[in-house]
């Protein structure tokens, strides 16, 4: 079941995408953007951390290995290393899930028993909040034979390439509506997939902030009950509260969003491959853009490990 | 399943080699927290030589393995970690004690960085060597080294599962009665650092094995080990580690080499051992939980020939 259908919450989408921004407009609200290099700092730490620790427990899969396995570590990992609470708690996708390939329910987004194979493609995405700052990420890599998998470089390539584009599409007048068509525009012209718009909303990327508060540390709260929301489940109480305070939909980079693209944004294009036999997989990137009043539009790090791609 | 016949072995009492205590201590900065290990034996060009992994047990640290690490050593790269909160692995940091550093995945992380730092290629065989509650740590670990993991030996020890099945019965549930009180934060630990030294040695002169001084007794870390209890009984009551404990955890052979005089533990009956591996034996022999320390050189015998079959 996917939720967002079910619940007609795709209307509501689109409605909040129009409504909200020219409401804020009207009654003058401007993002709130604090950009000082001790907030830059702080997301870059954050940003850091949840890529060391992807890459670690990626380092460490072997075959056999579940979804859940590798999810469980990196969020032990992260509370080892003083995370106290998530913006959602650590997924993992292996082989064809990495793609989303027949994807039909909301629950199968979660991490779950698929074991690696040698050769799987696999995407550990992770999003730690650590000293109020948010981060989030997406780590995409292939273990074994499938080393040299051809199709998996040139998506990679391809995500690099446009990971140069996406801060001059940002940089421009284009709306954000705007941007989410020519990244899908961008991966149809490859042959690809987009994996990213079968996320909630279809978001191409998210707001993130730094929280003055945690409300919970539980992600989520009330396990058990989050459980039949699916993808919904894997988020902390603190998602959700940013979210809502600044205006749910314009938090979100969905395919109608219009209005001011000042924030810090959480990018995760998603490219999927779905080959004739019925097999494929996915690679993604998720990293910080910061996207100051002027328009000016800039990667927050550039050591990232996805940039060995280029 | 293969599985020998229990046979009760009666070992003659030898005088105990000497520990030459030829190791170096390894130390490294682990998400944050000093962590140690003993190491002993040369790095092999061999990539198919198998490391020994020793995991210790409570109220031991990583030299109650001095003997081992003196044999094994002359053949094999041996490494024993201490346990995260005791000796040179503390679990105090920066900013106050982080008790979730003791629970088995965290503890398992530990391992696993451990030995990436040995063999940075991860691609040599493992042997994990546990004993008392060091099994439940072998367990996790044995989880995530997939097909890395040729063999286990257990040496009067248990995985968490068979521990959770072991307390269903009275007798063990008996021997056990100590592992409640361990549940009790501030209590157990003010016991027990009341009594520490006291404590120690009276559990060594019983087991036969108070002639070495392995410096446990007096370690101010020790307590710390009453953590893992807390967390490994804390997952017993979670459905996710019902639903794992259904899959054997070990995809290669296993052996238990038991101390018949344990005051502790109870022979593992053919049913734990079923749920474990597909290849697993059981050796019984005379001798008391620490039999690794009063009978070393029939262990040694037995863990030789238990490594010539795995590294085949």
């Amino acid at each position: 079941m996917n939720i967002e259908t079910a619940f007609g919450l795709t209307h509501l989408r689109r409605a909040g995408e129009k409504a909200i921004p020219n409401l804020k407009k009207k009654l003058g609200l401007k993002p709130k953007f604090v950009n000082t290099p001790e907030i830059q700092d702080g997301f870059k730490t954050v940003q850091r951390l949840a890529y060391a620790c992807a890459k670690t427990i990626g380092d460490e899969i072997q075959e056999g290995w579940t979804e859940e396995q590798a999810a469980k570590l990196m969020d032990t990992y992260l509370r080892d290393c003083g995370v106290k609470s998530f913006f959602h708690r650590s997924v993992a996708w292996f082989g064809d899930r990495s793609g989303f390939l027949r994807f039909k329910h909301d629950r199968e987004f979660d991490a779950g028993p698929r074991r690696y194979k040698e050769g799987d493609a696999a995407i550990l995405d992770t999003a730690p909040i650590y000293k109020g700052f948010v981060g989030d990420i997406g780590y995409s890599f292939i273990k074994g034979q499938g080393r040299d998998n051809t199709e998996l470089l040139k998506m990679n390539k391809d995500l690099i390439e446009l990971r140069e584009l996406i801060p001059l599409w940002f940089s421009s007048s284009a709306s954000p509506a705007t941007i989410w068509n020519q990244v899908d525009e961008y991966l149809s012209a490859h042959g690809y997939v987009n994996a990213h718009a079968k996320y909630p909303f279809s978001v191409l990327g998210h707001k993130v902030y730094k929280l003055p508060f945690s409300i919970s540390e539980q992600v989520p709260t009330f396990k058990k009950l989050a459980a039949p929301l699916g993808i919904y489940g894997v988020f902390g109480l603190d998602t959700f509260a940013s979210f809502i305070s600044h205006g749910f939909f314009t938090e979100l980079l969905s395919p109608g969003l219009v209005g001011d693209k000042t924030g810090f944004w959480a990018i995760e294009p998603h490219f999927a491959l779905e080959r004739p036999d019925g097999t494929g997989f996915g690679s993604k990137f998720e990293e910080i853009l910061v996207v100051e009043p002027s328009g000016k539009a800039y990667w927050l790090d550039n050591e990232v490990p996805h940039l060995k791609y280029k | 399943m293969e599985q020998e016949k229990t046979e009760i072995e009666t070992v003659t009492r030898k005088q105990r080699p000497l520990p030459d205590r030829k190791f170096e201590t390894h130390v490294t900065t682990i998400r944050g927290l000093e962590t140690s290990w003993l190491q002993a034996g040369k790095t092999s060009d061999q990539t198919n030589d198998p490391i020994l992994l020793f995991l210790h047990g409570f109220p031991d640290h990583a030299n109650a393995w001095e003997l081992q690490l003196s044999e094994f050593s002359k053949h094999h790269l041996c490494i024993a970690p201490h346990l995260r909160g005791v000796g040179s692995s503390p679990i105090h940091g920066r900013l106050g004690t982080y008790k979730s550093r003791a629970s088995r995945e965290s503890i398992t992380l530990d391992l696993l960085a451990i030995l990436k730092i040995v063999d940075p290629s991860q691609s040599r065989p493992i042997v994990v060597i546990a004993h008392d509650i060091g099994g439940i740590f072998g367990e996790n670990l044995a989880r995530h080294l997939g097909e890395r993991l040729i063999g286990a030996i257990y040496i009067n020890s248990v995985t968490l599962a068979q521990m959770a099945s072991k307390l269903s019965h009275l007798s063990q549930l008996k021997k056990s009665w100590y592992i409640g009180l361990f549940n009790i934060p501030y209590l157990s630990e003010y016991s027990i650092r009341r009594q520490q030294e006291k404590m120690v040695r009276h559990e060594r002169r019983l087991a036969n094995v108070d002639d070495i001084d392995l410096g446990n007794a007096k370690d101010p870390q020790l307590v710390n080990g009453l953590l893992w209890y807390r967390y490994g009984f804390g997952e017993l009551l979670h459905r996710r580690f019902w639903k794992q404990a259904k899959e054997k955890p070990f995809h290669c052979p296993v052996i238990f080499l038991w101390g018949k005089d344990d005051k502790y533990l109870d022979i593992p009956t053919e049913d734990e051992l079923s749920r474990l591996s597909d290849r697993i034996e059981i050796r019984v022999l005379r001798g008391s939980h620490w039999i690794f320390q009063e009978h070393p050189d029939r262990i040694h015998d037995l863990m030789y020939k238990f490594l010539k079959d795995v590294s085949k």
